[in-house]
């Protein structure tokens, strides 16, 4: 009975071989397309993440490159952290909203030296005579270790417990330093037409984990990155290196600064 | 055999389930990615192997600005020469090539497109040489068709042209930097300027090998390099020039936007390069920067190699060259005074003519922005680079306001 059975069962195999054949060569092409599209995917969301990366750099570049931001400029080398949003969409009809996305670098204290960048979500609600939809940069420079700790939960509503102001703008010419700007987090913003002011107050950031498994190749939280050093990526250095020239600039006699 | 026949049932119990198992996916994932990745020294014998099949010769690139023959105006296009100095010029490029017969050429500035790019393969097959070629446009002004335009003799471009034997194609026109308008063959609306790159793909023949080519053509702007810059520092210093920091700050976002067209190229070719499996890539054209600039800095930090650093040749390369080039030093020094004289208006007229007097000898200065970067493009070879399109008519005029140049790639 035994002998019959095992028959059985080969009998049964010889007769499901092509069906067999068959199931394999849809594993294999699933498996292929399967690993493609994973690939697909993984390289498309990549180079997002470079983007806003390389956007951010040049939203940064843009902004202390500007004559009027002395007093940003001045500042970098003094900040704790810099947050930078470089395509903030507001739109709305009384009833504005906002989204974007945005990176958050520390600079160590000991070293000056800056982190890669942690990725964040920002959006945001309010209201104002808002009609339409405007498109915005942002620069926040964190001045403290409080105002840096407000932003390392996954999920952080912008200002929460901490003093928020809009950057002061101006200086170009004369090179006069604008004094009185003592909040945790200074804000600046600019949008097509110029610079605006705008606090970023209320606005909700949240921690984009998936963005940060793509980019560094392993699952890591915001501290990770940015106080532990747990995390880093030859594609910041270029943005790394912007932060720094400009902290560096800044700190050089008057005589070398150009 | 024992170990097949386990190896079935293992996977036989799988596929007999429903649900087909993550595993085998993975196991197969894994079998693929190392089954197509080749050892460096497959690699390497592979392309000596293809440099064996009629060879060993020399391979060769060559990046040239063919120069559009326009006159842009203020509102409006024009013919920049005749249609006689125009047939002439490309007869002149047409046999340039001939006589060195490149591998590859990449070329901006070809105007009208997609004629010319058809023009160069007929002239060429006319020397017995077999060239394919693509092209991507990027200034069509407001183009319907071929034949119905704004501006009809405008649709400028880049182009690649390739031995046939290379299996030449395109993979995509890709925009570097300009929001409003998009420009395709025969069609495209353009509101401002923008810039493209166009990339291809080659394939050694013979072998499995395949490399990128790009041919691309960044901002122009302010041609203020680094002598122009460091003058108007300097003058600055000595108490001239109060507004000095705008007219930087307006040098420098020309610069910026070179910058973010070079850092859209190359994730661009990351991605490309992740998914097909390409050796390598080079990118040639007009990238409106000398070394020491802050773009030339960004290449480097993107981790593209300047050619011209790994090269054995004849000490400086330039290609936009006043002193050699009389089509250049006739006309094309004014080409961005303009926008010059609008970031310093307002300024004392002395001041404004020492500028302007500075900005004429900058741009009456030779200087190397064109180039050839790579990124493991045929590495085990030796390298020569030397100037190309130096041929002048009897009038002593070359075929282009720019001077191109040619990688000579060979076995030692």
């Amino acid at each position: 009975m035994r002998r019959l059975n095992k028959n059985h069962k080969r009998a049964s195999r010889t007769s499901k071989g092509p069906r067999h054949g068959l199931c394999l060569l849809a594993t294999f092409v699933a498996t292929m397309v399967f690993s493609l599209g994973l690939s697909v995917a993984k390289a498309d969301e990549l180079m997002e993440v470079q983007a806003l990366v390389d956007e951010a750099r040049l939203t940064f570049a843009r902004f202390v490159g500007h004559p009027e931001m002395t007093w940003l400029r001045e500042n970098v080398k003094e900040a704790k952290g810099v947050f930078i949003a470089p395509n903030l969409v507001e739109a709305g009809y009384v009833i504005t909203g906002s989204l974007g996305r945005g990176v958050l670098l520390v600079q160590d204290e000991r070293t000056g030296q800056w982190s890669d960048p942690a990725f964040y979500s920002a959006v945001g609600a309010g209201v104002g005579l808002q009609i339409g939809a405007k498109r915005s940069e942002i620069v926040a420079l964190v001045m403290t270790p409080k105002g840096v700790e407000s932003m390392l939960s996954s999920t952080v509503v912008f200002g929460t417990g901490v003093d928020v102001a809009a950057g002061t703008i101006g200086g170009g010419l004369s090179g006069a330093m604008t004094p009185g700007l003592t909040a945790d987090i200074i804000v600046f913003a600019r949008s097509k037409g110029g610079f605006l002011s705008l606090s970023l107050a209320g606005t909700v950031l949240a921690v984009r984990d998936r963005w940060h498994a793509v980019y560094y190749g392993k699952s890591v939280e915001p501290t990770d990155i940015l106080l532990a050093r747990d995390a880093t990526n030859w594609y910041s250095d270029r943005l790394r290196a912007t932060l720094a020239r400009t902290g560096a600039r800044e700190s050089q006699p008057a005589s070398q600064a150009d | 055999m024992k170990a097949m026949r386990v190896g079935w049932s293992i996977i036989e119990a799988l596929c007999s389930r429903a649900t087909t198992s993550v595993i085998v996916l993975v196991m197969m994932c894994l079998a693929l990615s190392v089954c197509s990745k080749p050892s460096t020294q497959t690699r390497v014998e592979d392309e000596r192997g293809t440099l064996g099949d009629g060879f060993p010769r020399p391979f060769k690139v060559v990046t040239y600005n063919a120069w559009h023959g326009l006159h842009a105006g203020e509102v409006s296009v024009t013919p920049g020469e005749s249609p006689e100095r125009n047939e002439e010029r490309l007869g002149m490029l047409v046999r340039q090539i001939a006589e060195e017969r490149p591998d590859v050429v990449l070329l901006q500035e070809v105007n009208p497109l997609p004629k010319r790019a058809e023009a160069y393969v007929q002239a060429l097959s006319e020397h017995g040489l077999a060239y394919t070629e693509i092209h991507q446009v990027d200034a069509c002004g407001v183009r319907l068709s071929e034949e119905r335009a704004l501006v009809s003799g405008l649709n400028n471009g880049l182009v690649v042209l390739a031995k046939q034997e290379l299996q030449l194609e395109k993979i995509t026109g890709l925009k570097l930097s300009g929001d409003l308008g998009e420009c395709e063959s025969t069609s495209g609306v353009q509101l401002e300027e923008l810039r493209y790159a166009l990339i291809g793909v080659i394939t050694l023949p013979g072998t499995s090998i395949r490399y990128l080519v790009v041919s691309l053509h960044l901002h122009s702007g302010f041609e203020a390099g680094p002598p122009f810059s460091e003058w108007l520092a300097a003058w600055h210093q000595q108490g001239n020039f109060e507004r000095y920091p705008y007219l930087k700050w307006e040098i420098e976002k020309t610069q910026l936007r070179r910058v973010g067209e070079l850092d859209r190229l190359v994730r661009e070719l990351n991605k490309i390069r992740r998914e097909g499996g390409y050796t390598g890539v080079i990118i040639g054209g007009d990238f409106n920067f000398e070394e020491g600039s802050l773009e030339y800095e960004e290449a480097e930090m993107l981790r593209l190699v300047d050619t011209y650093t790994q090269a054995q040749g004849d000490g400086e390369i330039f290609t936009a060259d006043p002193i050699r080039n009389r089509i250049i030093s006739e006309g094309e020094e004014e080409g961005s005074l303009p926008d010059l004289l609008t970031a310093i208006q307002g300024e004392s007229t002395e001041t404004k003519d020492e500028i302007v007097a500075a900005y004429r000898n900058e741009t009456r200065r030779p200087r190397r922005i064109d180039h050839l970067f790579v990124d493991n493009f045929l590495p085990q070879h030796r390298l020569n680079q030397s100037r190309f399109g130096t041929a002048t008519n009897a009038d002593g005029l070359p075929a282009s306001d720019h001077f191109g140049i040619m990688n000579t790639y060979s076995w030692e």
